[in-house]
């Protein structure tokens, strides 16, 4: 096996899964190791699928795509980053813009207003001024030249006002500052017109100056003459310039405008650039329309010049408002600082991405040419270089990679190391393989030459069991060994008195003359006992000799004489091989084998073969000596059989006796010499020891057989002299040497002594199959006459004539039960009448004086017993009862009954019998107490069932007592309020009457079921007094006889009376229930009694009528709630509550109620108050 | 011709509230304390109708509506049940073909002479 085991391990290993082929096992031919690699190749295959399972994928490769490189991935996540704070940059400077637009637009308008205020400045100091003017009397006088040349010296001196002048009421210039120009009117100027109107200073609107072509306005101011009439108006016109020298003295920011528009859009100045825009129309409508409905404000729009700007506006003059100044500041100087900012942001930001981007690419980079260095020695590695290995240095000083590659550089060992062991351990299998070859080829030759052996001794075994006679077999033997185990075989034989006989010499060239001259001469020389060659030698020693080389020395020392060592040198003689017959360690004599002629020499093969042929021979020797011995001893078989215990008889293969012994010659009374040749059945004839027929003859049953048979059981056998004798009896059939039967042999004894054993245990055997057949059946009955039934089967029990069951009231412990109950009676018609009854008391019963709980009584003649009265005695023998047995019935240790066993005769029992008896009653007793328990469980069960329905019924009638009064009010009620018909008032009285009485009805029923709820929940409240119960009834006694109006009343109480604690309210509620009962059920004018006495230990009331009385079968619950004594329907009204209330009151009182036992006539209802002594006593 | 009807009920009261009611309105009552009362009656009265109760001393309300169903005379004679509960008995349920209605304990003057009239129309 192992050989098997470690060719599979080989080819395992060699073909790496490859299944072993059976067919390099069967050339070993060992049927046990081919078996053996059947098992090794399903265990393969199945392996094999294992490892196909086991086999992990590689895994796919990932696909390729712009993200799929670390170094991307990690650019994409910087990116991302960037985003957050890019998003934040932005939404920084647009919240930056805003402040700054508002910060703007608050400046632009701050600007205008500063403007506008400035102008208005400017206007009062002229108002300041004209006022100051007016006063001049060269003015006041026209006098031209000198007014003339005072408003030119005015306009040089302010610079601020583009001219002076005056003009008459008609318009036309008196003088003016600037009097080469041509003198002109001025009445159509809008000025003019509203100065004239105007009786102090006016404001005339902005516009291009007639004169001067300027962007001016004029002021005027009147001169009066001293008629008051206005005579002059003098004015001035101002220019718009000194909007910029304003402007430029506040320093606006760069690329700001400032505009002056009048009211139809038309630019009266503009800053910068005044000479190309002044009297152009502004170009943004927008701007204009909001300036025109707003008049002050701010707005975003596109300039003149195509810039967008924050423009804030203001009227110029507040009074007119014809004029208004714009300054449009610049969004890009505005948002210039916001916008920088942001740029800076941005810039920033771009070169934090940029340099984290080189940064990653450089890193990646790195780190992509170490990881790929791993990636190219694990691919050498998985193409099966199992030399791959990583230069970890080059793996930078990142750790994690430099453990990977230390690793890694491990694995690689590790499968190297494990690679170059496989190889080697293949090499090795390689080897043995080649070797267990080798081995193979070796075993096949041999074994070819063990079967030629086999072969050979297989022909010896034949030649040696041919025959008994071991000379024969021997001789022949030594033939069939040469020339196979050499030239000469010699046997000789151990005889009886320790001297050697030369069985067989045998040549193998058949050189008769030769054997005739060694046998003469081993005859006339024996060999020495001191030689130490051949065969006397090996005898003695008991060991194998091989004598390689028969030199001429050890002939010498064989020899005795010359002509002795002549003859076998003649023999030439080579080699030898002297073997002991040796047979369970007995030397029987030697085998003995040479070389001579054919010069070979023995191998160790040789030498075992003709061991084995020793040893068979040997056995042989042995088996025919035991053939001898056995042979021998049949002789005094006859002898010992003769003497044996047991009777034998031997017959012949017809039947007839050949022998029979002396026991057998005593048992059937035959004598040898007679028996001797008879037929077998003459003198052993047996019958059925049963039936008394005759059995068939055991001769041919034992032929039949043709094996040992045990003949029949309860065999009795006739002895000659007619003697019947229980034998036990087999027989046997003889065979031959050829297997064949030549006759039978019968062996017997007499078995009377034994029999009587038998006997007794079959007795106890009975027994006990009656107590379990009994117990089985007793306790799968269920009734107690089942019960009683299964215990008479017992047949033990067999002379029983009547048997009963008595059941106690109660366990009979200290104090004796007052009566019993025959719970099953057998035969009833011969027991006692007393047995018969359900019930009776059991003084009453005539054997209650033998009752005894610890042991069965047992009368065996019931005449001679004291304790049984002469008359039931009588009774007794006149129903053939002559013996009775009484046994306690005992339960859970409770003596609750008796089981009475009535005899004809009684035969005393045994010790065993009674036992054996008390078993079965002790079984009895516990199923009938079981039988008694269950019928008592179903009782309460059913007690149960029955409250349950009562309840039901009892919500039933409630129901029905409520509504009836109720139908009567709600009828009469409705009835009332009919609106369809009327009733007369003697008819309404009724219907209010009926209400009335139903309502009362209603609340006495709802009281009683208050106090009956009350006393059932025992919650109703008594207050218990002191008191004489003459007492009571006469608090009551006005109630009473209006309830027994239509009776005759009678109360009779004794004086002498012991006082009672009660609540005098609710015992009159008790009488008052009592008296309205009898009424309501005897006819009128029959008599009701109430009458009391002292009874128990206290008083006691009775209530008697004189009506039908109450039915026997409804005293049990008349005291029960809604139970009328005719159930259903009265003829009565009542809810059946009273005698319940009744009840419960009395109870409460810790007294008793009662109704007569039915005897007498009418109803009597008692009632029993504890007298007061009594309850002191109880209370203390 | 006014209608007669005959009651069959137990309780006094409830028998006169029924009668004062139906003599109002101008039928024709007979009265019965008792089941065997009113059959006697039906010996020799024949009624447009009857009121009977189903709890009644002595034969039930059932016991006469079975006896009136062997009688041909009687059978075809429209029946009004007086219950205590009225949800205990169904029309539908009920065997005697001629049980036309039921009412239920207590039932107002306005419901019992609806119930009347409803049952004769």
């Amino acid at each position: 096996l192992e050989t098997c085991w470690r060719i599979k391990w080989v080819s395992l290993r060699r073909h790496a899964g490859a299944v072993y082929r059976v067919s390099d096992c069967r050339q070993i031919t060992v049927a046990r190791i081919e078996k053996m690699c059947q098992y090794v190749n399903s265990g393969w295959q199945e392996h094999s699928q294992t490892m196909d399972e086991l086999t992990i994928p590689a895994g796919r490769r990932l696909r390729r795509h712009l993200f799929s490189t670390f170094r991307m991935r990690l650019v994409l996540l910087i990116f991302l980053i960037l985003i957050p704070v890019l998003v934040l940059a932005l939404y920084t400077a647009s919240a930056q813009s805003a402040l700054a637009r508002q910060a703007t637009e608050r400046e632009a308008l701050r600007l205008a207003q500063l403007t506008a205020a400035n102008q208005e400045q400017i206007v009062n100091s002229a108002e300041q001024l004209l006022i100051a003017l007016a006063q001049l009397s060269i003015l006041r006088n026209g006098e031209t030249e000198a007014c003339n040349e005072l408003f030119v010296a005015l306009r040089e001196q302010y610079d601020n006002y583009t001219n002076f002048f005056m003009v008459d009421t008609e318009g036309d210039t008196v003088c003016t500052g600037i009097p080469e120009a041509a003198p002109i009117n001025v009445a159509d100027r809008s000025w003019f017109a509203r100065a004239m109107q105007t009786d102090g200073f006016s404001i005339g609107e902005f516009g291009i100056g007639a004169v001067t072509g300027k962007p001016v306005f004029t002021l005027s101011y009147p001169i009066y003459d001293d008629d008051g009439q206005v005579r002059f108006q003098l004015g001035t016109s101002l220019d718009l310039e000194h909007i910029a020298q304003f402007a430029i003295a506040t320093h606006l920011p760069a690329r700001t405008t400032l505009n002056a528009i009048d009211r139809n859009g038309t630019i009266l100045y503009r800053y910068p650039d005044p000479e190309v825009w002044i009297g152009q129309p502004l170009l943004s409508q927008t701007l204009l329309d909001r300036v025109q409905s707003e008049h002050s404000g701010t707005i975003e729009t596109t300039g003149l010049d195509g810039e967008n700007r924050l423009y804030g506006f203001a009227p110029l003059d507040s009074s007119n408002e014809s004029a208004f100044v714009i300054i449009g500041l610049s969004n890009q100087t505005a948002f210039a600082q916001v916008k920088s900012l942001l740029l800076q942001n941005l810039f920033g930001l771009g070169a934090v991405a940029a340099v984290t981007y080189l940064l990653i690419w450089y890193g990646t980079g790195v780190l992509g040419r170490q990881v790929n260095t791993l990636v190219a020695s694990t691919n050498r590695l998985a193409r099966g270089d199992l030399s791959a290995r990583v230069d970890v240095n080059q793996l930078g000083n990142t750790r994690e990679l430099h453990e990977l590659g230390i690793s890694f550089n491990e694995m690689a060992r590790a499968l190297e190391l494990r690679q170059y062991e496989l190889t080697n351990e293949i090499a090795e299998h390689e080897r043995t393989e080649r070797q267990l070859k080798r081995a193979r080829d070796e075993l096949e030759s041999r074994v070819a030459e063990r079967t030629a052996d086999l072969a050979f001794l297989a022909e010896a075994g034949m030649v040696l069991a041919s025959s008994l006679d071991y000379e024969i077999t021997l001789s022949a033997v030594a033939r069939l060994a040469v020339p196979k185990l050499g030239d000469w075989c010699v046997i000789d034989v151990l005889g009886e008195n320790e001297s050697t006989r030369q069985i067989a010499i045998v040549h193998a060239g058949g050189d008769s003359q030769r054997v005739e001259q060694l046998r003469s001469m081993n005859e006339r020389y024996p060999v020495r006992e001191d030689v130490l060659y051949g065969y006397q030698h090996v005898i003695q020693t008991g060991q194998m000799q091989h004598i390689e080389e028969i030199t001429p020395a050890i002939l010498e020392s064989v020899c005795e004489n010359e002509e002795q060592l002549e003859l076998l040198r003649e023999l030439n003689l080579c080699s030898g091989l002297c073997i002991p017959l040796k047979a369970q360690d007995r030397i029987l004599g030697a085998i003995t084998f040479a070389t001579a002629e054919s010069g070979r020499a023995y191998s160790p093969s040789d030498i075992a073969l003709a061991e084995e042929l020793a040893r068979r021979a040997a056995l042989a020797v042995d088996n025919a000596q035991l053939y001898r011995e056995v042979r021998q001893q049949r002789e005094h078989l006859h002898v010992t059989l003769s003497s044996i215990g047991d009777a034998v008889i031997v017959t012949d293969v017809e039947g007839r006796i050949t022998f029979i012994n002396t026991v057998a010659q005593s048992i059937t009374r035959w004598q040898e010499a007679s028996a001797i040749g008879r037929p077998l059945d003459d003198v052993f004839c047996i019958v059925n020891e049963a039936s008394g027929q005759s059995l068939e003859s055991p001769f041919v049953r034992v032929m039949q057989a043709g094996e040992v048979i045990g003949l029949a059981n309860n065999t009795l056998l006739i002895a000659r002299d007619g003697t019947r004798i229980p034998i036990d009896d087999s027989g046997a059939p003889i065979r031959g040497a050829d297997g064949e039967v030549i006759g039978i042999v019968l062996v017997f004894r007499d078995i009377s002594e034994r029999r009587q054993g038998e006997t007794r245990l079959k007795a106890a055997l009975l027994k006990t199959r009656d107590l379990y057949e009994i117990s089985r059946r007793i306790s799968s009955v269920s009734s107690a006459d089942d019960v009683l039934r299964a215990l008479m089967a017992s047949s033990y029990l067999e002379g029983v004539r009547q048997v009963s069951i008595l059941a106690f009231d109660r366990p009979w412990d200290d104090q004796p039960p007052t009566s019993y109950e025959a719970v099953a009676v057998l035969h009833p018609e011969l027991t006692f009448p007393e047995e018969a009854g359900r019930c009776s008391l059991l003084d009453h019963h005539p054997l209650a004086g033998l009752f005894s709980r610890e042991v069965p009584t047992a009368v065996a003649a019931v005449r001679d017993q004291e304790a049984i009265a002469p008359d039931i005695c009588a009774q007794l023998e006149e129903a053939g009862i002559g013996g009775v047995i009484l046994f306690p019935l005992l339960a859970g240790g409770e003596w609750y009954g008796m089981l009475l066993l009535y005899y004809g005769t009684y035969n005393p029992w045994d010790h065993a019998e009674v036992r054996h008896i008390q078993g079965l009653v002790d079984q009895v007793a516990v199923a009938i107490d079981n039988i008694r328990l269950f019928a008592a469980e179903a009782e309460a069960r059913q007690q149960a069932e029955e409250a349950n329905q009562h309840k039901l019924r009892f919500m039933g009638m409630i129901s029905h007592e409520l509504r009836t009064p109720l139908a009567s009010i709600k009828g009469f009620a409705t009835t009332l309020l009919a609106e369809d018909v009327s009733f007369d008032d003697e008819s309404l009285r009724q219907f209010y009457a009926i209400i009335d009485e139903e309502a009362d009805k209603l609340t006495e029923l709802i009281e009683q079921l208050l106090d009956l709820s009350s006393l059932q929940a025992g919650t109703l409240r008594i207050v218990p007094e002191t008191q004489p119960v003459q007492a009571i009834l006469d608090a009551a006694m006005a109630q009473l006889e209006m309830l027994a109006s239509q009776h005759e009343l009678v109360v009779e109480i004794p004086t002498e009376l012991p006082l009672v604690l009660a609540d005098a309210h609710r015992i009159g509620q008790v009488l008052g229930n009592l008296v309205g009962n009898a009424a309501k059920y005897s006819p009128a004018g029959t008599r009701i009694r109430i009458t009391a006495q002292p009874f128990d230990g206290g008083v006691r009331v009775d209530v008697a009528d004189q009506g039908p009385g109450i039915p026997r079968e409804a005293r049990s619950y008349i005291f029960e709630p809604f139970r009328q004594a005719n159930s259903g329907k009265s003829a009565h009204t009542g809810a059946g509550l009273g005698l319940a209330i009744c009840n419960g009151l009395i109870d409460s009182h810790n007294g008793r109620i009662w109704i007569d036992d039915g005897c007498t006539e009418g109803t009597t209802i008692s009632f029993v108050l504890p007298a007061v002594s009594e309850i002191i006593d109880e209370q203390p | 011709m006014a209608a007669t009807l005959l009651i069959v009920e137990d309780e006094d009261n409830i028998r006169t509230f029924i009668t004062v009611n139906l003599r109002a309105r101008g039928f024709d009552v007979i009265e019965a304390s008792s089941a065997e009362e009113g059959l006697r009656l039906l010996q020799n009265r024949s009624p447009t109708a009857i009121i009977l109760d189903i709890l009644l001393p002595g034969m039930s309300g059932w016991d006469m509506l079975h006896i009136m169903s062997q009688d041909a005379d009687l059978k075809g004679v429209p029946v009004i049940l007086m219950t205590a509960s009225a949800s205990n008995v169904r029309i539908a349920d009920i065997d005697y073909s001629n049980v036309v209605h039921s009412l239920p304990k207590p039932v107002s003057a306005g419901e019992l002479v609806n119930v009347i009239q409803k049952a004769l129309a």
